[in-house]
């Protein structure tokens, strides 16, 4: 995420419906997305280009994740049966991030593993990078989305946030996802939008 | 020093969290010494067949948003990509037989679509998407079902 040499982003952590952790109908504990967006965080945290936190969260954006310049927008929702299963956008106006939002589909099931590598992935996204072809153990691998070795970043990924963001205000740039064997990449003007595939 | 602070915000569902099983699929690996990925032929082995897609929506979708409809092959790159200012929008296209993907989506024109130029056009909304296997002297059909109010589903026909 580039605005510039410095940026500051307002944390809002989303708080879950049910303040109780109860969900109606589902054993699934609150936790499921929360656990993979806190990991995904102090994951993308361990480079020194960042120091984010999550904050206060608003239950009644999740269906259209709106954007909201100098954030990133973390969404779950049954976003229906469409074909995909993670959703990233970003808007790099002037050369920099201006925004970012994550979309994840709960119209389909999911592995622990295959949360963490979505949301892992999607956040990865939403800060300019692109994926990674070697099936070296990164999240932003095509390979691996249920495979607990592929939940995190790996040192490719933090020498390319190094790159993005280790910068001069007018060197900045960012690198917008590119189509894959199970992704798509539309780029319409300044947005980009990353597309995981469920197949 | 760190300069940079982001923000993620999560709204989450619980609703919709029930029945968390194993749905996602991974991919083949690759030897973690790979270093140069193999060569992979362009051309689309096989004859000409035809990929129709239909996109079921209301005729009243050309006044707020633009359409557009995508096909990639099995990589992931564009073999054709087209917008639609009227609706409904559609597509007949002969292509070599193989592995493709049908995408489609949706940007917002702010009324009067036809005059707009794409650089005027909003963000994509509405993504859906679906594999598409085309073979020789064979007729694949697509639907996409986009309701209004919804987000779309793209389904062989």
């Amino acid at each position: 995420m580039l605005l510039g040499q410095t940026m500051v982003m307002v944390p809002v952590y989303m708080p879950m419906p049910h303040a109780n952790g109860s969900v109606p109908g589902c054993n699934t504990p609150r936790s499921a997305w929360d656990s993979s967006l806190q990991q995904a965080n102090a994951d993308w945290n361990r480079s020194a280009a960042f120091e984010n936190t999550i904050s206060a969260s608003d239950t009644g954006t999740r269906s259209s994740c709106p954007a909201s310049t100098g954030r990133v927008r973390t969404c779950n929702y049954t976003y229906g049966q469409n074909g995909w299963r993670g959703l990233a956008q970003i808007n790099l106006a002037g050369g920099h991030i201006a925004w970012g939002t994550t979309k994840v589909n709960d119209s389909y099931s999911w592995t622990s593993a295959a949360r963490r590598h979505v949301m892992c992935q999607e956040v990865g996204h939403d800060f300019g990078l692109d994926h990674q072809f070697t099936n070296a153990g990164s999240c932003m691998d095509y390979a691996g989305i249920n495979d607990p070795g592929y939940v995190s970043p790996n040192t490719h990924d933090y020498n390319q946030l190094a790159s993005i963001y280790g910068h001069s205000h007018a060197a900045a740039t960012a690198a917008p996802a590119a189509s894959g064997p199970t992704t798509t990449s539309i780029v319409t003007g300044d947005t980009v939008t990353s597309v995981l595939w469920t197949d | 020093m760190r300069s940079v602070v982001i923000a993620l915000l999560l709204a989450c569902s619980g609703s919709v969290l029930a029945g968390c099983g194993t749905g996602a699929t991974g991919q083949p690996a690759r030897s973690s010494t790979e270093t140069v990925p193999p060569h992979t032929p362009e051309v689309v082995e096989g004859g000409p067949g035809t990929l129709n897609v239909k996109v079921d929506e209301p005729a009243d979708r050309a006044t707020a948003f633009v359409r557009y409809l995508r096909i990639e092959d099995a990589r992931g790159k564009n073999v054709l990509e087209r917008s639609y200012r009227s609706a409904p929008a559609g597509l007949s296209e002969h292509l070599g037989a193989g592995n493709y993907r049908v995408v489609t989506w949706i940007r917002p024109c702010g009324g009067a679509c036809e005059g707009k130029k794409d650089d005027q056009l909003g963000v994509p909304e509405r993504i859906c998407g679906t594999k598409a296997d085309v073979a020789d002297a064979a007729v694949t059909e697509i639907v996409v079902k986009a309701p209004p109010d919804a987000d779309c589903v793209a389904e062989i026909g």
